[in-house]
């Protein structure tokens, strides 16, 4: 299973690419949303992690956007911001309330959980 | 117009002239230009073209021009000729080769002086020439003769008009525009008789038939101008005959409107004068230096009758019968002095008229100053005269009427001075008595007491003051019965039988009655009666009265007035109390005994009060030294700020009032206002603005510090991920390192860096719970608010609880017993249920906690889940028989961050957070019950009615 982790806090991503490739995921990092969009144009993910606040632009549009190329992929949001919810575009994408990784992440396992059942989802559909 | 053929050619004698010639051949041209110079003609130019032509001659201005008629460019001959005319008197004679018919027409209205037929001989060239220069100059004479004649007539004066035999207008010079404003084509050709006028017509037209015969005669006779106005005419002139026979009349007329009327005006004058000369109602006689009589007016003409005419004779012949002057005459004198002289003299008429008159004689000048004669103004002064001597002798008469009167007036004055030396001995006796009567009675009327004389219950006399009392005059009162100020026979005879029994013992008597005014109204009177002489009651009664029926109203009116004022405390919605100078409590009025509890049985005086009321010795004391402090101000009368304080009433509950005390003559009053319901509602508004506050900067760093938070239990999470043992990577990896994972695990143990690493995990999660309780200030509930059923949310909620990890590890709740008391009538409660329920879930955990505190053992742990209704609030308590919450403690356990609890148990704003969902999100309000030893209760108050504020907050 292959993950993109699109955050500029290199310290989160470093510790959610080791947990995950810990337990055999395939994951890459992006520090930007235009990184992260070479990525999703280069490589097929299943998912990715993307944070809301990118240096260059915001979270959502990047979702967008590449949601609309790879409607096969599945994304999650990261954020520190507690009342943060899903704009009605991003929803018609897939991205509802269940997709959002609010800060601070008290259980790991719980977005390897997430992934996991969201790309399963995802395949028997 | 003349033409050239009736002169016949002479010898050129007007050599000299220039002459123009338009010829566009130069063979003809040079031709003729050599012919003219020989002849002695001098030729201005040949030009070829007609605008040539035009220009040359208008600047030049030739004698004459030779233009041929046919020209190249746009102006033939004809045309050019015709320009040139337009601007000067030029004369011109046509070339031409074959003169057609239409041509010579056509140069016909030009005017030419002739034309020469090409080829042209000499001879004819010249004699042509000669004679149209000739003919010209004659024709100049000519016209300048006419136009000097012209002139002439036109700048006249007068107008000169000439008529046809039958007196129509053939002709007006132009002056009859200024004289009569006609124009004179509005006069040609109309008969003169038009504007003569109407008056004067017949005259005039006589004159003018006459003028047949012998020719006009000078006459005068008005006209008409065009715009109405009367003109005088002056005509002269004569008739005009042609081979004998009358043809009409030639003349001038002149304007003399301005002589007329200048003359006319003299006359007016003169008539005007001579008027008023004989209207004037004294003698006006008019001399010359010898005085003779020029002029007289109507007057002196009536009076000397007798003289008719006076102009001429003398004057002292006429007005003195006197064959010479007077020697004294004041025209003489006025003669010689030159000024205005006066004489009386006598006045000897006609039919007898005599008299005196008063004679003014002007001398009169002329512009040199010379005298030329006296105008004598006289007036006749007969009857002043007589009215003057009448005045005369009736002067005299009266200076002797009252001679006779002043020697009447000394004797009367002897007499006179004998009755005031009489009278002025009785005076003063008078003056003794009337002293002493004065000032009594005026005691007597000043008093404001009604006080008569009676005799026999008879008013001999009366006050003022009894007067205005009963409305009675001192008339209405003489000499009546005192029974005219009883209503009724019964009280008048009673009055009269009591006090007549008090006279008759003690010789006065005091008595209250009612008496009727004179306008019906009853009064309450007190009367007083003392006896005049005790020795004689015949002598009578001083009877003093005193109306007392404001005084009787104003004792009715207090008693009520203490009535309503009495029920009216007694009644009021807040408790009073009274108390006298030695704090013994005489009074408390009933929201006294409703509100604390206490009657004067039990708080019988002050001490009692502060036993009773403030159990806790240090606050007593506190309270009293307020307490006095406050007094001694309102004994000042000072307006004294109310005092707060914490009252336990009878039942043992605490109360909030607010004191008012107040000092009045012996009394004290305080009055006691409940303030419980404001004080609470105060706090918790108070702690809903300082959490809302929270809110906001919970809400503002949030995010900033989720971030860190999240590395922060992520990398404990992650480290302690890599030192699973299950984990193949973990493994391999220690065994690169040289070490087995268990070796390195338990080093991690024996060191505690395990322990850390959970440690920081605890940290990080309780900060993330903080920031998230921290969040709930800041957010309105997200849920709507919807009636619910109280007590399914509280059950479900005790269930969520049950099962919660922490509180059933950490606070042991398998053997806590719940006690339910649920109110089954209470209506459904308008709340949001999360937030309700994140409320219940606080307080059970709370009281979980309390009976569980460390050191505490508590018996039979239990907590009590209770709901009622309390009017319009749906109420919530939640109670345990923990240890209870000290006093001062009660009010801080809502204030966020404030905890008793151990350092990791608590957030300390899980109080704060659900007093924030309860007072703002539903306002309704949180509030404790407790005290040490006794347990805690927490009571919820909803309000059950929240239509006004919509669905949601």
């Amino acid at each position: 299973m292959r993950v993109l982790i699109v955050d500029d806090e290199p310290m989160i991503v470093r510790m959610m690419k080791n947990y995950l490739e810990d337990r055999g995921f395939e994951v890459d990092a992006a520090a930007s949303g235009r990184e992260a969009q070479r990525c999703i144009a280069e490589r097929e993910y299943d998912a990715a992690i993307v944070d809301v606040r990118l240096p260059d632009m915001d979270g959502d549009r990047l979702i967008a956007a590449a949601a609309r190329t790879r409607p096969s992929m599945r994304f999650f949001l990261h954020t520190g911001s507690i009342d943060y919810a899903p704009s009605e575009e991003l929803k018609r994408h897939g991205v509802d309330e269940g997709s959002i990784i609010r800060k601070p992440v008290r259980d790991m396992d719980e977005i390897r959980k997430m992934i996991e059942e969201a790309v399963k989802d995802k395949r028997r559909s | 117009m003349l033409s050239p053929k009736n002169y016949e050619p002479g010898k050129p004698t007007m050599k000299g002239s220039t002459i123009l010639i338009v010829e566009d051949e130069a063979v003809i041209s040079f031709g003729i230009k050599a012919s003219l110079e020989r002849a002695g003609y001098s030729v201005l130019g040949i030009v070829t073209t007609g605008e040539e032509a035009v220009a040359m001659a208008l600047e030049n201005r030739p004698d004459l021009i030779l233009m041929n008629i046919v020209l190249e460019g746009s102006l033939d001959g004809i045309e050019a000729a015709r320009r040139i005319r337009q601007e000067a008197d030029i004369p011109v004679i046509y070339l031409t080769a074959n003169a057609d018919e239409q041509t010579v027409n056509c140069a016909r209205d030009t005017m030419p002086y002739g034309y020469l037929n090409k080829p042209i001989n000499e001879r004819d060239l010249l004699t042509n020439i000669d004679s149209a220069v000739q003919l010209h100059r004659v024709e100049m004479r000519l016209k300048a003769s006419e136009e000097k004649y012209r002139r002439l007539i036109e700048s006249l004066n007068d107008i000169i008009i000439t008529t046809d035999e039958k007196g129509i207008v053939t002709y007006v010079s132009p002056q009859i525009k200024t004289i009569g404003e006609y124009d004179p084509s509005e006069v040609v050709g109309k008969n003169f008789s038009m504007f003569i006028y109407p008056e004067d017509i017949s005259v005039v037209v006589a004159h003018f038939q006459a003028a047949k015969e012998s020719g006009l005669q000078r006459h005068e006779f008005r006209a008409v101008t065009k715009s109405g106005k009367v003109i005088w005419l002056r005509s002269s002139g004569g008739a005009a005959f042609e081979d004998g026979r009358f043809i009409g009349v030639r003349g001038v007329l002149s304007d003399i409107t301005a002589q007329k009327t200048a003359a006319d005006e003299r006359e007016r004058s003169a008539a005007f004068l001579s008027a008023v000369f004989d209207s004037i109602q004294d003698g006006i006689s008019v001399l010359d230096t010898e005085l003779r009589i020029v002029r007289v007016n109507e007057v002196m003409r009536r009076w000397y009758r007798h003289h008719l005419p006076l102009e001429g004779k003398k004057c002292y012949e006429v007005y003195h019968g006197r064959k010479e002057a007077c020697e004294v005459c004041p025209s003489r004198r006025a003669l010689l002095t030159g000024s205005l002289e006066v004489d009386y003299v006598p006045l000897v008429g006609a039919d007898g008229i005599s008299g005196t008159l008063e004679l003014f004689s002007y001398p009169m000048k002329d512009p040199e100053g010379r005298i030329t004669g006296i105008v004598e103004f006289v007036r006749d002064i007969t009857a002043r005269k007589a009215a003057e001597d009448a005045l005369h002798q009736a002067n005299q008469d009266l200076a002797a009427a009252n001679e006779a009167l002043q020697e009447a007036v000394e004797e009367l004055e002897e007499t006179n001075e004998e009755f005031e030396r009489q009278n002025r001995e009785l005076i003063d006796a008078r003056n003794e008595i009337n002293e002493r009567e004065v000032l009594l009675r005026s005691i007597l009327s000043t008093v404001p007491v009604g006080i008569g004389l009676i005799v026999d219950r008879t008013i001999q006399w009366s006050n003022s003051a009894l007067h205005a009392m009963t409305g009675y005059s001192e008339k209405d009162l003489r000499g009546k019965s005192t029974r005219i100020l009883y209503p009724s026979d019964e009280e008048y005879d009673r009055v009269g039988r009591e006090l007549g029994d008090r006279l008759a013992k003690r010789g006065s008597g005091l008595i209250a009655t009612q008496w009727k005014t004179r306008s019906g109204t009853l009064i309450d009177v007190e009367v007083r009666a003392t006896l005049v002489d005790v020795t004689r009651r015949e002598a009578g009664t001083i009877v003093s009265a005193v109306d007392i029926t404001e005084q009787k109203r104003a004792i009715e009116a207090l008693t009520e007035s203490e009535l309503l004022f009495r029920t009216m405390i007694e009644y009021a919605p807040i408790a009073i109390a009274i108390m006298d100078n030695k704090g013994t409590i005489t009074y408390l009025n009933r929201a006294f005994n409703t509100l604390t509890g206490y009657t004067t049985a039990e708080i019988s005086n002050i001490h009692d009060w502060w036993e009773k009321t403030i159990p806790e010795g240090s606050y007593r004391a506190k309270a009293k030294r307020q307490w006095e402090k406050s007094l001694r101000l309102a004994q000042q009368g000072e307006m004294i700020k109310p005092i707060e304080g914490l009252v336990r009433c009878a039942d043992g509950s605490f109360k909030s009032f607010e004191f008012r005390l107040m000092q009045i003559g012996e009394k004290l009053l305080a009055m006691l206002n409940d303030i419980t319901e404001k004080k609470v509602t105060q706090e918790v508004m108070i702690q809903t603005e300082k959490m809302a506050s929270i809110g906001g900067l919970a809400a503002g760093m949030a995010h900033e510090i989720n971030n860190p938070l999240s590395i922060i239990l992520q990398g404990a999470q992650c480290a302690l991920d890599r030192l699973n043992a299950a984990s193949e990577a973990n493994r391999e990896a220690a065994e690169r390192a040289g070490a087995s994972l268990e070796a390195i695990r338990a080093y991690l143990e024996e060191r505690e860096i395990m322990y850390y690493l959970n440690s920081i995990i605890d940290a990080g999660e309780r900060a993330a719970r903080i920031v998230s309780s921290m969040l709930q200030f800041s957010r309105r509930d997200q849920d709507s608010i919807i009636p619910l059923n109280l007590k399914e949310l509280v059950e479900r909620t005790i269930d969520l609880a049950w099962t919660d990890y922490n509180i059933k590890s950490r606070a042991g709740f398998e053997d806590i017993r719940i006690m339910r008391e649920y109110d089954e009538n209470l209506p459904l409660v308008p709340c949001s249920p999360t937030g309700i329920e994140q409320v219940i879930l606080n307080l059970i955990k709370n009281a979980a906690q309390a009976l569980r505190s460390p050191g505490q053992a508590v018996r039979n742990p239990t907590i009590t889940v209770r709901t009622r209704r309390d009017g319009e609030f749906a109420v919530l308590e939640i109670e345990d028989n923990g240890p209870g919450i000290a006093k001062e403690l009660q009010r801080r356990i809502f204030e966020p961050f404030f905890t008793t609890k151990q350092y990791g148990q608590g957030t300390g704003l899980g109080l704060s957070v659900s007093s924030y969902i309860v007072a703002h999100n539903h306002r309704g309000s949180l509030t404790v019950d407790s005290e040490p030893g006794k347990g805690a209760r927490f009571i919820v108050r909803l309000p059950l009615d929240r239509k006004e504020e919509g669905k949601s907050q």
